[in-house]
């Protein structure tokens, strides 16, 4: 709608009237943007988590694909050679970005044995939900031949 | 001096700044809608990417996994007999219990107790899937007339009784030349 000026006085308020007029346009403002900026910060956030959590699930595929690892013949880990197991080889292995860190265990359901690789979680400064982990069943070979269930966990955080 | 009416029309900016803001109000539940929308799917869509990959590495070991011991009743002679089963692969428990389930309804004379068979492998799936990540699970497996039905719900007989909030992973074995599949279902 396009409004005509006409030349005559019934528009002219004068500066008092403005003021109101500035402090609704000024809340407004303020208020679309406070709401703008709270509902982007925790988006960028849980989008970092997101891409995280991703992280997580590729070096996980990458401890089950490394062949190193495997025991002779099958796709069971092997617990003698998770003993000697070079962790500098393992995380050139991984290509994991600079920017996180993370922890790799084995863990023997219902008995004695773990193995755990990179950095120690409880010596690092990170809260639980900075850090993204991933438990999966795998299994382990002994030097007998006998396959355990175990718990295979990946935690990715931003180092 | 002509003499200041006290009516509304010189407050027409007054109307527009109130215009404006509710313009601003509407955009900004859009924009939050938009924006709310698109994260809580891209939230859905990762969870279940988890729980897929949960699902079928779930699977994948299970089926693998060796049960030390476990065995069946044969109540088809006049003694009852036991057969033990040892080191068998979960893959090949699931074999011999729907074949032997098939077999003792087609045919009168044999029959079987196949509950330490079914409670072996049922307990195998139990530490993969609850023991190591915390999800419930039922398994389903059938081959002609006999079918496999295992959860670690009570209560849960039936495929229908699944919540709808869960992953799936089906693998084919090959029994008797016929393509089987078992099924796993998981959800939290």
């Amino acid at each position: 709608m396009r409004l005509k000026i006409k030349k005559d006085r019934k528009g002219i308020g004068g500066f008092f009237f403005d003021i109101p007029v500035l402090l609704l346009i000024i809340l407004v403002i303020t208020v679309f943007t406070t709401s703008l900026y709270q509902v982007y910060v925790p988006i960028q956030e849980e989008r970092k988590r997101m891409a995280q959590d991703r992280t997580c699930i590729e070096l996980k595929n990458s401890v089950q694909n490394y062949q190193k690892i495997h025991a002779e013949g099958n796709e069971k880990f092997s617990i003698e050679k998770l003993e000697v197991l070079d962790e500098e080889r393992l995380e050139s292995h991984l290509k994991l970005g600079p920017n996180y860190d993370y922890n790799i265990s084995f863990n023997v359901l219902g008995r004695d044995g773990s193995w755990s690789f990179g950095e120690d979680q409880a010596n690092e400064e990170i809260s639980e939900v900075g850090i993204s982990s991933y438990q999966t069943p795998v299994l382990l070979v002994d030097e007998g031949g006998s396959s355990h269930i175990s718990r295979l966990r990946v935690s990715v955080w931003r180092g | 001096m002509e003499r200041l009416r006290n009516d509304n029309q010189g407050l027409l900016s007054m109307i527009d700044a109130v215009l404006f803001g509710i313009i601003i109000l509407v955009v900004s539940v859009l924009i939050f809608q938009q924006f709310g929308g698109a994260l809580t799917r891209e939230k859905d869509l990762e969870s279940s990417e988890f729980r897929r990959e949960m699902v079928h590495d779930i699977q994948d070991v299970a089926l693998k996994s060796t049960i030390e011991e476990t065995g069946y009743l044969n109540l088809s002679l006049n003694q009852p007999k036991r057969v033990r089963l040892v080191n068998v692969s979960v893959e090949r428990a699931i074999k011999d219990y729907l074949y032997l389930d098939h077999i003792s309804q087609e045919k009168h004379a044999l029959s079987y107790n196949l509950t330490n068979l079914e409670e072996e492998i049922k307990q195998i799936y139990e530490r993969c899937a609850w023991d190591v990540s915390q999800y419930r699970f039922a398994l389903r497996s059938s081959y002609e007339t006999s079918e496999l039905f295992l959860s670690n719900i009570e209560g849960l007989d039936t495929e229908q009784d699944i919540p709808p909030e869960r992953a799936a992973s089906t693998v084919s074995i090959t029994l008797r030349l016929q393509r089987v599949e078992v099924t796993l279902f998981i959800w939290r």
